[in-house]
């Protein structure tokens, strides 16, 4: 039953893909409109029927929109949207209502993944059909301004959107080739492998000093998990569940000490027209190192 | 930053100025720092508490691939720790950097 939900969660998201091939390849003002519709159709081909094509053919798709992302063919449409009158009119008219949808998808989401066993994943999918309905009743808008508007959105995103999928896959792959193998002769050269305390610790350090590196807590998760993680602290008897979130956000204190996550600490500072473009980093960094601190403790406490 | 630029930070300068009298440069300075954090410090340690959050998916779909089944469930309810944690260290950093304000200006 989940996976049959899942699967037609996932041909709903290929069809959202599609939607936004469609808006690019017809918009009038659109930058690149090969490259841009060829990566969301892409999208859309392996979401809805990616089960049924091969694995290797699925690998070089994925390769033909790493390219085209990559020599930055895919760029944002320009899209019809409503006027800032209309959305005062219109906010005015509907009021606090307009906040039904988004908790919608927050409480479906929760209820689902509590209170039966088709887990978040079906439950978010759910929440965000009842959402998009909800929407329709309380603000009568038709239905192509909601595919219009899901098209922009994803454009928007742009192909960041399909980074998380290939962080995970990269975490397989590394295990796959034996980079944690590897990883893990190297520290255990150093650090014993049964001594817990000490493979919390790597775990958690190695996820900030990599996060610290790559300014992306996703990827370095990925890698020092396999790493890491795996051989030091799960393997030891930790709870998978509470180790490994501990360790994402160990990684998160190392977001909050690097100029390399530009997007969080940078733009950031631009938009506030701070002088010292470094000065949100410099206040994150002490609260950054206690908080790792703690990390560690909570990860030796709550997970064994 | 939607909220920070035009919501927290001009209820963070105005607050300072009726406490404790014009600013300056610097302290603005430090002020839009602490402003910008903000954001960060709930942005990052709160995200995970939602199930469907892009750190929870990477984070089942790296346990998954490595051998791990682990439910979404789990991992939200694994960091609503830490999120608590992270708003009283953030409180703690603001009330110092209050108390360093006050400081100053009975120097002065």
């Amino acid at each position: 039953m989940q996976n049959i939900l899942l699967e037609l969660l996932y041909v709903m998201c290929g069809i959202i893909s599609f939607i936004a091939a469609y808006y690019a390849f017809n918009g009038k003002e659109q930058e690149c409109r090969i490259g841009t519709s060829l990566f969301w159709a892409i999208l859309g081909l392996v979401f809805t029927i990616g089960r049924y094509i091969p694995k290797n053919v699925v690998g070089a798709m994925i390769l033909v929109m790493a390219i085209l992302a990559a020599f930055k063919q895919v760029r944002v449409g320009k899209f019809f949207t409503s006027s800032p009158e209309f959305k005062e009119k219109k906010a005015a008219e509907i009021g606090n209502k307009l906040f039904v949808p988004a908790l919608a998808i927050a409480v479906a989401a929760f209820g689902i993944a509590q209170f039966t066993k088709l887990g978040g994943l079906v439950g978010l999918g759910i929440g965000a059909v009842i959402a998009l309905l909800i929407s329709f009743v309380t603000t009568g808008a038709r239905i192509d301004e909601a595919t219009r508007e899901s098209a922009r959105l994803l454009h928007q995103v742009g192909p960041a959107s399909i980074l998380p999928q290939l962080l995970a896959a990269l975490g397989a792959l590394f295990n796959a080739a034996g980079v944690g193998e590897v990883i893990s002769r190297g520290i255990g050269a150093i650090l014993p492998a049964d001594n817990i305390t000490l493979g919390v610790i790597a775990y958690c350090v190695g996820m900030a000093l990599f996060t610290i590196i790559m300014g992306n807590a996703f990827a370095a998760f990925a890698v020092i998990t396999a790493g890491v993680g795996v051989p030091f602290v799960l393997n030891q008897g930790a709870d998978p569940a509470v180790a490994a979130a501990l360790a994402m956000t160990a990684g998160y204190c190392g977001t909050l000490m690097t100029p390399m996550a530009a997007n969080f600490n940078i733009v950031s500072a631009s938009i506030l027209e701070l002088k010292d473009k470094y000065m949100i980093i410099k206040k994150q960094i002490p609260v950054g190192i206690v908080l790792l601190i703690i990390h560690i403790i909570l990860m030796l406490v709550l997970a064994f | 930053m939607q909220f920070i630029r035009p919501l927290i930070l001009p209820m963070a300068e105005g607050s300072a100025k009726n406490n404790y009298g014009e600013l300056e440069e610097q302290d603005i300075e430090e002020l839009k720092g602490l402003a910008g954090a903000t954001e960060n410090y709930g942005n990052f340690y709160g995200q995970n508490v939602f199930v469907a959050s892009g750190g929870v998916l990477l984070i089942i779909g790296v346990l998954k691939e490595l051998g791990f089944n682990v439910e979404a469930l789990a991992v939200a309810k694994a960091s609503i720790p830490i999120a608590v944690i992270a708003v009283i260290v953030s409180a703690v950093q603001f009330l110092y950097y209050d108390k360093k304000l006050i400081r100053k200006k009975k120097m002065a």
